[in-house]
């Protein structure tokens, strides 16, 4: 176009101003916005992120393992590091919101993998499955998402009903999670956890009795082992203990109240128990209260052990707490005339006296008493088998009176010779009898006798052959002829008589003056019967006779 | 004391030794009175009847005489008593009632042409009431098979007291029952 060209009819463009952003842009900020309600939907939807403390991270994936409440996953495990002191893994895990609400201080988590020992067998279904986190909550406590799991799966699920006690014990033997707690052979609970007290130098376990078993365990509850098969032989004879067969094959406990003690109050808080060694020990450890007093023995020990008991007439009322444990002041076995001082126990409670101090007090007057006068302690052979003493406190007549001596805070009972010393002197004198006996004398004496008895033997043989060849010379057929003969003669007389009735008649008339004779005696007899003093007073004349009939009689 | 009791026993011993003790009365069924002499004809033979069974109550057995006290009750004494067991006088004086034209016979063998006597006697003894009772029961069997079972009873007044007269009284109980075995066997023949 050109500027000589008419113009038109021409419109003057109307400008205006540009849209400053273009409508395309809202594409997308519509994407972003639904971008980031996805991005928030999704963040307000997903649980927490939790930390996990594990010992070691066998058969933990990341992205793969679960984290289950029974059996029910409720969340997984995203990463697994190594924790900076190289002492254990940690393993962070997301947790399904629903699921939020349990993790709290209270929540437990363990990893489940096949476990097989004496006391159980569980888990094997994750050997095809693999292993998972298992967590067990009960939504109570305060929020916590950093949690250290348990070194094994724990015994009792919490809430489980029942009642959770703290045992206790300083002797040789050990215990483990899942050992059971036996009643009379069934198992009402089991060892959860145990932890050494260095200071104490105790083990102490935490344990759970189930319900409704745990009505059973009361303040005067005793426990004690029932590991394994017990052997004791003691003064008392051979003793076999043995708990259920789970106690034969791991070690276990048992409880009882002791005998004569009554149950007491239930127990319903977490308490404290002592494990005794033995049913006896816990048995014996229901007295309370006991007179400790010291024997001096100089005589060998050997056979006593601690828990023998000590007895006063056959009862037993104590027992021997130790033997040759005071302090060195006492003296040494390297000194000659050293005493090994054994000391027993005597129960109140044993002699029915209270397990009181009022009680304990009677006791030690008592015997305070006594050992004045003549109380004397003896180690007697309880059994011969194993040799095993026991301590015998006895009167003893012979012994004089005197004053009670002390050592330590003890009271001295006297000792007299033991048992075996008195056998081995008993013994002593018989052989030295023995010794004393002619036996030169009795020998040569009895080999004159057995010369004699050898020539008294000839003689009865030479009697012997007189006697047989004075029966060779006696004719046997002819005194067998006249036998024969005479038994014939006495049977054809027998005949004889039998046939002529001699013998019949001769009985017939016997019998016949044998019955006149009674029938003679019959009134004498009746008379006596009768009147029996009639043999000195006489007898009066019967009134009885038959009466004539009267005209009253008349029918 | 110690005289006292020698002295009792004295004074108990000469009581006994000056007690005149009760003599004893003895009596027989069957007394020599009753053996009379009879003279049979040649020809005439007594009828054999054999006794075969003679049974008699226990306390007819007894040596002393019964005498019935009451309606259940006998006693019997000590101071009567029989002179020979009761069932041998029994059988004397039975024999002696049936003669002379009867003769009992007591062996036990039997013979097919003999007439047999089963006896009983149940009772013979005097009563409370004044009676002496005679209760018995036999058989007769004749050779011929025919048998007659009988019971006889007769109760015979006492006309005085004692057992004097209760024996003689018996005595004519049993010659009543002889009689009776007489009439029974003189049918049978």
């Amino acid at each position: 176009m050109s500027s000589t060209e008419q113009p038109r009819n021409t419109e003057t463009a109307k400008v205006s101003a540009a849209a400053p952003v273009s409508r395309v842009w809202f594409i997308p900020l519509i994407a972003i916005v639904i971008g980031a309600w996805i991005i928030f939907t999704q963040w307000s939807n997903q649980g927490p992120l939790i930390t996990i403390e594990l010992l070691g991270a066998a058969g933990i994936e990341e992205n793969k393992t679960p984290i289950k409440v029974r059996d029910l996953a409720i969340g997984q495990v995203t990463k697994i590091t190594l924790k900076e002191d190289l002492d254990g893994v940690i393993v962070t895990a997301r947790i399904d919101k629903e699921a939020e609400h349990l993790l709290t201080e209270n929540s437990k988590f363990w990893v489940v993998s096949p476990r097989i020992s004496f006391s159980e067998v569980s888990g094997l279904s994750t050997l095809l499955s693999g292993s998972y986190i298992a967590m067990n909550a009960n939504g109570n406590g305060r929020p916590q998402t950093n949690f250290k799991a348990l070194p094994r799966p724990p015994v009792t699920p919490p809430g489980t009903p029942g009642l959770h006690i703290t045992l206790t014990s300083d002797r040789d033997f050990a215990y483990k999670e899942g050992d059971p707690i036996v009643y009379k052979g069934h198992k009402v609970g089991e060892f959860e956890e145990s932890f050494f007290n260095q200071y104490e130098r105790a083990m102490y376990y935490t344990a759970f009795v189930e319900a409704p078993y745990h009505r059973l365990i009361t303040e005067n509850t005793r426990f004690w082992d029932a590991s394994g098969v017990k052997v004791r032989l003691r003064a008392s004879g051979i003793e076999v203990d043995t708990g259920s067969v789970e106690t034969l094959l791991s070690n276990g406990v048992t409880f009882d109240v002791p005998e004569g003690s009554t149950p007491g109050v239930p127990i319903t808080d977490k308490a404290y128990f002592e494990i005794f060694e033995s049913e006896e020990m816990a048995q014996s450890e229901s007295y309370r209260l006991s007179a400790e007093y010291v024997l001096l023995i100089d005589e060998s020990v050997r056979g006593l052990n601690i828990g023998a008991p000590v007895e006063y007439r056959g009862l037993r009322v104590g027992e021997v707490v130790s033997i040759n444990q005071l302090p060195l002041e006492m003296g040494s076995l390297l000194e000659a005339d050293y005493k090994i001082p054994v000391v027993i126990n005597v129960y109140p409670g044993k002699v029915r006296q209270g397990d009181t101090p009022a009680g304990l007090a009677r006791v030690r007057e008592q015997i305070r008493e006594w050992i004045k006068q003549d109380l004397r302690a003896t180690l007697r052979i309880g059994n011969l088998l194993t040799g095993a003493l026991y301590v015998d406190l006895n009167h003893d007549e012979e012994a004089a009176s005197s004053e009670v001596a002390r050592i330590l805070d003890y009271e001295i009972i006297p000792t007299s010779s033991t048992e075996l010393t008195q056998i081995t002197q008993k013994a002593e004198a018989l052989l030295d009898k023995i010794n004393a006996l002619p036996l030169e004398q009795l020998s040569d004496d009895m080999v004159s006798a057995v010369n004699q008895m050898g020539v008294a033997a000839e003689s009865v043989r030479q009697s012997s052959t007189n006697f047989d060849a004075l029966i060779a010379d006696v004719d046997m057929k002819s005194i067998n002829s006249e036998l024969v003969k005479s038994l014939q003669q006495v049977s054809n007389m027998l005949e004889t008589l039998t046939n002529t009735g001699l013998i019949d008649k001769e009985a017939q008339q016997s019998l016949d003056e044998l019955q006149e004779t009674m029938r003679q005696i019959q009134p004498l007899l009746q008379r006596l019967n009768q009147t029996p003093n009639s043999l000195i007073f006489g007898r009066q004349h019967e009134p009885i006779e038959p009466k004539a009939k009267t005209v009253s009689q008349e029918p | 004391m110690y005289r006292l009791s020698i002295a009792i026993f004295l004074v108990a011993l000469l009581n006994g030794c000056s007690s005149q003790s009760v003599s004893l009365q003895y009596y027989l069924l069957h007394t020599p009175n009753d053996s009379v002499s009879v003279s049979l004809p040649p020809d005439a033979q007594p009828l054999l009847i054999r006794l075969t069974n003679l049974s008699v109550s226990d306390y007819l057995m007894q040596r002393g005489l019964a005498v019935q006290t009451a309606e259940n009750a006998l006693h019997i004494s000590t101071q009567h008593i029989w002179a020979e067991p009761f069932e041998a006088g029994f059988k004397k004086k039975l024999t002696h009632a049936l003669g002379p034209d009867y003769k009992l016979i007591y062996t036990n063998t039997k013979k097919d042409d003999e007439y047999m006597l089963d006896l009983s006697l149940l009772h013979l003894v005097a009563t409370y009431q004044g009676d002496a009772v005679l209760d018995a029961r036999y058989t007769l069997s004749s050779p011929t098979g025919s048998t007659v079972n009988k019971a006889f009873q007769v109760k015979l007044d006492l006309d005085s007291d004692g057992y004097g007269h209760a024996v003689s009284v018996y005595r004519q109980a049993i010659v009543l029952l002889a009689d009776d075995i007489k009439t029974q066997l003189s049918a049978m023949q």
